[in-house]
């Protein structure tokens, strides 16, 4: 540090190095979404052009038009697909919220307990529940499937929200625990003086605070619901709980609709969550730094 | 917009507490069972025209209700798996003739031998037909349609390139596709469809066959590597022409089978190998720029003579546990049978779609040849049919794992990752672990 | 004290009971629907059973499992997946941590890049897959035409066709997806570390990579771990992408074991054997996760 040029005239490397980097990994998050939302306004001629326009020169709706009314489209094979999309998104949304709520209802019990209570063996009860998310999906899914088929809730949301609610269940825990133990003790304590019982207590004290916590696993959980695929390929059979992952798997392997049509249904598969995790932007990194991060 | 059917009775909770460790013990059917409703599943080709043909079965039958469900055909076989594991399984399903000696062993279907109808369809149709939905003597299915491969080229670009007559030794092949990118027309001129998939891939069968190799013995052996040295030296050729000659579109090993149709009726390739139906549809002005500038030839050889091609036969079946047998094999009849005396759906699908038919009949029919011959020489289309042969081992229980394997390695031998030897060896100790594993 | 005892005897809850009473509730959910059928699987994988020869399902202890030492597929399968999970785990922590330490900056536009970041969290696996599949397209592919007008590329390539370009493509379609939730639990990190801890190295005429060495990695240890441990499961489970993206080829490059158990349980309704694959990365997941859990530990600051 010899150098003589007064502070207030040194470059602002640290500045320049930000942004540039800000920049890439703005392009780099964006562009292949991009490409995709520019290709489902694109005429199909267009999307296989060469240089690839990377603008659309004559944008159109007609690829989001074709899910209401597919049957302008010719398709020997992945027709299905394209007829299918506005139901599987509602179905999506439906399971999805259903398992985040469910998942906030039981998860927020025995996250409290192993916050606030010392009992034997919750060490080891938390333990259980992590280690029923490390077998891997496809060793349960064939006994999971007759579980369904006895309860007679194949093709239904039911069967779905419960499957998602057991994979999500063990992460919501983990992470609330560490919510409510970030609450100050005082302001229960205080609370009890009231003589609210446990109860009041968490309802009134503990879940207000904790609400970022409560966003951030609501919205893991809704992610898992919405993310996942072969359980719902396995448990769905029609448009009474096809699911967005199922539909577009469906244009991946019979793709016989158009480029276009198969990008309009990709941006429709992310658009719902995406609005989300736009919402809660703040709450969750929030949620996250005051959760599991401290452990 | 969504129809819900979130129903959870209280019968539904009683049952998970008491049902849970008898699971894997008890099958009571759910679905259809009792309320006289025909279940029925298929891979979703055309699901608009099978429901069409379906609403003409209603007519004809208002009493038998049939409840059609499409399943996306990458995931048909695994579907169709988890719901029979599942006791879920439908009445009547459409069956490949790959999957049918492993469901028939699984218990999945009942043999139809003796059924009203049967007799007749199996008089009425082709001997290799016939021999492709019996398994262990008995019968178990009814024709949905069958057709074999061929070689499938655009006469315009061969044109261009100075070529008249299309290829009839593989070696020809390749000068030809030379001669295609020399003039500058297109990169690669021959592409197939070498994706990893669960179906079959046809052209590889069709590689070897066409030049009259065999990859197994008929008592299911392997012979690749010794006895017949045919399917070694295809494979060489097809090593060549990925890598040395270059002529192969290394973007095969992306390509399914549809998206590899759309590109031969954009003009895109000058070769491939397909079925002799995708030339109604490679023809058809409303679907295909190319239409009226592809068509067919045997699919080229070692030696150049035909030898032979693969054919292949889809079929109806009916489920083991099913309880509505009765109307199950009524609409059977009328998908894969006779009514009033004609194969009436063979000749709808054919006429709609050109879906090769089982019934020797229909060959004859003049609405038939007449429609034939819009999209496809006669001549060459029943040729390529007398010398089809099916897979000698499709029936073998380790053949869906077989055919993995041989995808992978065919996908090794493309982009140079093997040898052609070295690939006839790889599939024989596959086939004989196999052997022995399922032994 | 023996008074005090014998008071919260004679309380109708004790903390036991009100701890599993809370419980009672997640337990249920938990054990009526994957307690059975992950017992289930197990006792399934101590079979010989193929769905397709039910006549010889037999029981055969653990020899399904003392197979595998000889089972070349599943060994390259899990050479695949060990070399994948340490490229999409590299990747995606070295991306992932200078993205956060980015977003912990102040500038303009941090708001909208912190919502960026998002992005790729919202988007399911398969559909992924998809959108990289036209991305990558050998003929109408994004990445050649941009590369093309670039003027890095001389002709459109087959990205998804080569051996190592299959893999790498496909571990950076991994890695994009998995990306957004390395940040935010490393940006939490970093918002945690008191400012005054900056000022002092500041004031000690730290260098950049000296203060990210003394101060910041130290108060990123627990988060990384973390991070560490659910990306690893994660890359090891990866299906959905590949499957879609390259179905496993071309040859076996991008088999990974998660991909081959699918392929084994239902195109081969091989159930005994896939059971016991998915049981061997179920084993797998544990070690990893006890090593990286036994690390926390001597950090001093674990309890699960």
């Amino acid at each position: 540090m010899t150098t003589t040029i007064p502070l207030k005239y040194r470059i602002p490397w640290k500045k320049i190095v930000v942004y540039i980097a800000a920049v890439l990994f703005a392009l780099y998050l964006v562009l292949p979404f991009y490409w995709i939302v520019a290709m489902s306004f694109m005429h199909e001629v267009d999307a296989i052009s060469l240089p690839p326009q990377w603008i659309p020169q004559d944008p159109t709706v007609e690829n989001y038009a074709s899910f209401v009314n597919p049957e302008g489209l010719q398709a020997l094979v992945g027709s299905r697909a394209v007829e299918e999309t506005p139901y599987a998104l509602g179905n999506s949304m439906i399971v999805a919220t259903l398992t985040a709520l469910l998942n906030l209802v039981l998860g927020v019990f025995a996250a409290y307990s192993f916050s606030r209570i010392r009992f034997r063996g919750s060490q080891a009860l938390m333990m259980l529940y992590l280690l029923t998310r490390m077998v891997p999906g496809i060793a349960i899914i064939i006994p999971f499937y007759l579980v369904m088929r006895e309860l007679d809730l194949l093709d239904t949301y039911l069967a779905l929200i419960l499957s998602y609610t057991t994979f999500a269940l063990p992460v919501t825990i983990w992470v609330l625990k560490d919510f409510f133990r970030a609450v100050p003790r005082e302001l229960e304590d205080a609370a009890r003086v009231d003589r609210c019982g446990w109860f009041r207590t968490m309802w009134t004290v503990v879940l207000p605070i904790s609400a970022p916590g409560l966003v951030a696993a609501a919205v893991f959980s809704f992610m898992t619901a919405w993310n996942e695929f072969m359980f719902a390929l396995f448990l769905t059979s029609t448009t009474a709980s096809k699911t967005m992952p199922v539909i577009a798997a469906n244009f991946a392997t019979d793709l016989n609709t158009q480029f276009t049509v198969m990008a309009a249904s990709g941006v429709l598969a992310v658009l719902p969550p995406l609005v989300l995790v736009l919402i809660f932007q703040r709450l969750i990194v929030q949620g996250m730094a005051a959760g599991s991060v401290k452990g | 917009m969504t129809p819900t059917r979130t129903q959870i009775s209280r019968r539904t909770l009683l049952g998970a507490a008491a049902a849970l460790p008898l699971l894997a013990a008890c099958g009571n059917r759910g679905g259809s069972g009792g309320t006289g409703t025909v279940r029925f599943e298929g891979w979703d080709y055309e699901p608009p025209l099978v429901e069409e043909n379906i609403g003409n079965f209603s007519k004809l039958h208002p009493e038998i209700k049939v409840q059609y469900t499409p399943i996306t055909s990458a995931q048909y076989r695994q579907k169709v798996v988890a719901e029979f594991t599942g006791k879920n399984g439908p009445d009547a399903l459409y069956v490949y003739d790959d999957s049918l000696g492993t469901w028939v062993q699984s218990g999945y279907l009942q043999p139809i031998d003796g059924l009203p109808g049967v007799d007749e369809v199996y008089n009425g149709i082709y001997d290799a037909n016939a021999k492709a939905m019996t398994f262990q003597g008995k019968r178990y299915g009814l024709p949905y349609y069958t057709d074999c491969m061929g070689l499938i080229y655009n006469a315009e670009i061969l044109e261009k390139a100075g070529i008249s007559a299309p290829p009839k030794s593989l070696d020809e092949l390749e000068q030809q596709s030379l001669k295609v990118k020399d003039a500058g027309l297109m990169p690669y001129p021959l592409a197939f469809a070498a994706q990893l998939q669960d179906t079959w891939q046809s052209w590889i069968w069709a590689l070897v066959y066409s030049s009259g190799g065999q990859l197994f013995s008929d008592d299911m052996k392997p012979v690749m590597n010794g006895a017949d040295p045919v399917a070694g030296q295809a494979f060489e050729w097809l090593h060549r022409a990925s890598n040395q000659s270059k002529i192969v579109d290394p973007a095969s090993l992306q390509l399914t089978p549809v998206p590899l149709d759309n590109a031969m009726k954009a003009g895109q390739y000058a070769f491939n190998f397909g079925a002799r139906y995708a030339l109604r549809d490679y023809n058809d002005p409303a679907r295909s720029q190319q239409a009226g500038k592809l068509k067919l030839a045997p699919i080229p050889s070692l030696d150049g003579t035909l030898k032979g091609t693969v054919g292949t036969t889809r079929m109806y079946c009916l489920a083991a546990d099913t309880d509505v047998k009765d109307q199950a094999m009524t609409l059977l009849n009328y998908l894969g049978g006779y009514t009033d005396g004609q194969p009436a759906t063979a000749r709808y699908w054919f006429l709609k779609r050109g879906l090769g038919f089982t019934f020797k009949d229909l060959a004859q029919d003049k609405e038939i040849t007449e429609a034939l011959a819009k999209f496809v020489d006669p001549t060459i289309y029943a040729q390529l049919a007398e010398v089809a042969k099916a897979r000698n081992v499709v029936h073998a229980p380790w053949y869906a794992e077989f055919e993995a394997s041989l995808q992978k390695t065919t996908q090794q031998v493309l982009t140079n990752q093997s040898t052609a030897p070295a690939a006839m060896t790889a599939l024989a100790d596959s086939a004989n672990a196999l052997a022995k594993k399922y032994s | 004290m023996l008074r005090k005892e014998a008071a919260a005897r004679r309380q109708p809850w004790s903390d036991t009971a009100r701890g599993y009473a809370l419980n009672v509730p997640a337990l249920l959910a938990i054990l009526l629907l994957v307690a059975y059928p992950i017992g289930y699987s197990f006792w399934v994988s101590l079979h010989r059973d193929n769905l397709a020869q039910p006549a010889l399902r037999r029981f055969i202890w653990f020899d399904n499992y003392l197979g595998l030492f000889s089972d070349q597929a599943f060994l390259r399968s899990l050479w695949v997946s060990a070399l994948f999970v340490v490229l999409v785990v590299t990747v995606t922590v070295l991306l992932g941590l200078s993205m956060a330490l980015v977003l912990n900056e102040t500038f303009m536009g941090r708001g909208v890049l912190r919502s960026l970041v998002l992005l790729p969290w919202a988007m399911p696996g398969v559909v992924n897959g998809l959108m990289w599949r036209t991305v990558f397209d050998a003929k109408t592919g994004a990445l050649n035409g941009l590369l093309l007008q670039l003027g890095l590329i001389d002709s459109y390539q087959a990205w998804l066709t080569s051996t190592t370009g299959a893999f790498v493509f496909t571990a950076m379609a991994q890695v994009w997806n998995t990306l957004p939730f390395v940040v935010i639990v490393l940006l939490a990190g970093l918002s945690t570390i008191p400012g005054e801890l900056y000022a002092a190295a500041t004031v000690d005429r730290a260098g950049v990579f000296q203060r990210f060495r003394e101060v910041t990695l130290p108060w990123l240890m627990h988060p990384l771990l973390i991070v560490l441990i659910l990306e690893t499961m994660n890359a090891f489970r990866a299906f959905d992408t590949i499957y879609v993206l390259t179905g496993g080829g071309p040859g076996d490059t991008t088999t990974t074991v998660a991909l081959l158990t699918v392929q084994r349980v239902l195109t081969f309704t091989d159930v005994g054997l896939g059971s016991a694959y998915a049981w061997v990365i179920t084993l797998i997941t544990l070690v990893i996760s006890v090593g990286y859990v036994s690390l926390l530990y001597r950090r001093g600051s674990f309890e699960v």
